[in-house]
């Protein structure tokens, strides 16, 4: 699947905030998977018509938030996902169970979001 | 004067390439950007034959014979004519390629893919080029060795009889087409990896921008390749009309058809050459037209 990468210059957010966050977006999506290889800095700066420095920056960005990693031969390697909060994971299924319990009774979506709006507002929906 | 069929044969092969770029043109293209791509690649290539040519006209004067009006009578000038050409004609396309048009507008766009020196290169051409320069670094390996020890003719003799032949190809002529080469192949690797590092057209259809990186790598390696392949068939030919006349006459030996097949095969590999000068670049697609 072919990925594109966007970057609007007029933008408030800074070019290397665009690129860092676009591409942690496709590994946390798993659209990138670990293993994958990142353009060259200098090809990916052309090809969006920026500095150098600022792919660098977006790159450096991502390596430190763990997502990738720089090697001599291979240039800029996706490392992975970052492990996710278990939280994360418990909500998750939460919500699944809340989608299976609603087809199940017949709910239709727009109720469901309805009374997922009034939980997290702090209305009592029971 | 001996350098002027060589020159001609250049020249003859030059205007066929026109012909067929000219009666093979891909269609107009109506994207901007696309179209502003082709006519940079289209200056760039014509500035690096016209560079390649200019090189290949020079360098037979450059033993100091300028303004006399006589080329130079020595061979080595003339054995670096097709590198002169292939070096110029890398150099003028690379400084087309790191000119490149460059992305404008408020949002720019890129894929995210990984391209590699030789991803974009027709995979025919770079095995060409490949076995070009392998047979052009044996060809040298070879004449040093079996040539005499001023490295410029071939002898061999028996017990009655001593016989010499030349020129030949042998360190005299192969360190120099050994040096050219080497700078040729270095030039070569940086053209395709500028090739490979710069901008991409920013059009919708991929296949467009696919093939105008592909016909720059094409255009890069079918130069270096028709200038190592008319080196090594100019060697060959050399080295084996030198066998052929050691090995014939009053004392007949094997040299004389190895000789001969070496020649043979030295004219294959010049017609080689020029038959991959004038394979045309991979064509653009035609593209989708722009909504008024």
């Amino acid at each position: 699947m072919a990925l594109d990468i966007t970057v609007d210059v007029a933008s408030p957010t800074p070019p290397f905030e665009q690129i860092r966050s676009q591409i942690a977006g496709y590994v946390r999506g798993g659209l990138l998977a670990p293993g994958d290889r990142l353009p060259t800095m200098r090809a990916l700066a052309a090809d969006l018509g920026v500095a150098v420095g600022t792919v660098a920056r977006a790159y450096g960005e991502l390596e430190a938030g763990g997502l990738v990693t720089s090697r001599r031969r291979t240039g800029t390697v996706v490392t992975g996902q970052p492990a996710r909060p278990p939280a994360g994971d418990r909500v998750r299924a939460a919500a699944d169970a809340l989608v299976r319990t609603a087809r199940e009774d017949g709910v239709d979506d727009d109720a469901v979001l309805a009374v997922v709006r009034a939980a997290l507002a702090g209305v009592p929906t029971g | 004067m001996a350098g002027l069929p060589l020159l001609l044969v250049l020249a003859v092969t030059a205007l066929v390439g026109i012909g067929v770029a000219v009666v093979r043109r891909s269609p107009p293209s109506r994207e901007g950007s696309v179209a502003a791509a082709r006519r940079h690649a289209t200056t760039a290539s014509v500035g690096a034959v016209a560079a390649g040519v200019l090189a290949a006209l020079v360098v037979p004067f450059s033993d100091g014979s300028w303004g006399t009006g006589e080329p130079a009578s020595g061979g080595r000038e003339l054995m670096l004519v097709p590198l002169a050409f292939g070096i110029a004609h890398t150099v003028v396309l690379t400084v087309g390629e790191l000119t490149w048009p460059r992305p404008a507008g408020q949002v720019r766009r890129a894929r995210l893919v990984r391209r590699g020196p030789l991803d974009a290169a027709p995979a025919g051409l770079v095995r060409s080029a490949g076995a070009a320069v392998v047979l052009a670094v044996l060809t040298v390996v070879v004449g040093a060795l079996v040539a005499d020890g001023d490295g410029r003719g071939i002898s061999r003799s028996g017990e009655l009889w001593a016989r010499s032949s030349g020129p030949f190809p042998g360190w005299f002529y192969g360190g120099p087409a050994l040096a050219g080469l080497a700078l040729l192949v270095a030039l070569v690797g940086a053209a395709l990896w500028v090739v490979a590092t710069r901008a991409a057209v920013l059009t919708a259809d991929d296949r467009i921008e696919a093939a105008l990186r592909s016909a720059s790598a094409h255009r890069v390696l079918r130069g270096a390749t028709a200038a190592v392949l008319l080196l090594a068939g100019g060697l060959l030919g050399v080295a084996g009309t030198a066998a052929h006349s050691l090995g014939s006459g009053p004392t007949p030996s094997p040299l004389g058809p190895v000789g001969a097949a070496v020649a043979v095969l030295g004219l294959a590999c010049v017609a080689a050459g020029l038959v991959v000068l004038c394979r045309r670049a991979p064509g653009v697609p035609a593209d989708q037209p722009v909504p008024a």
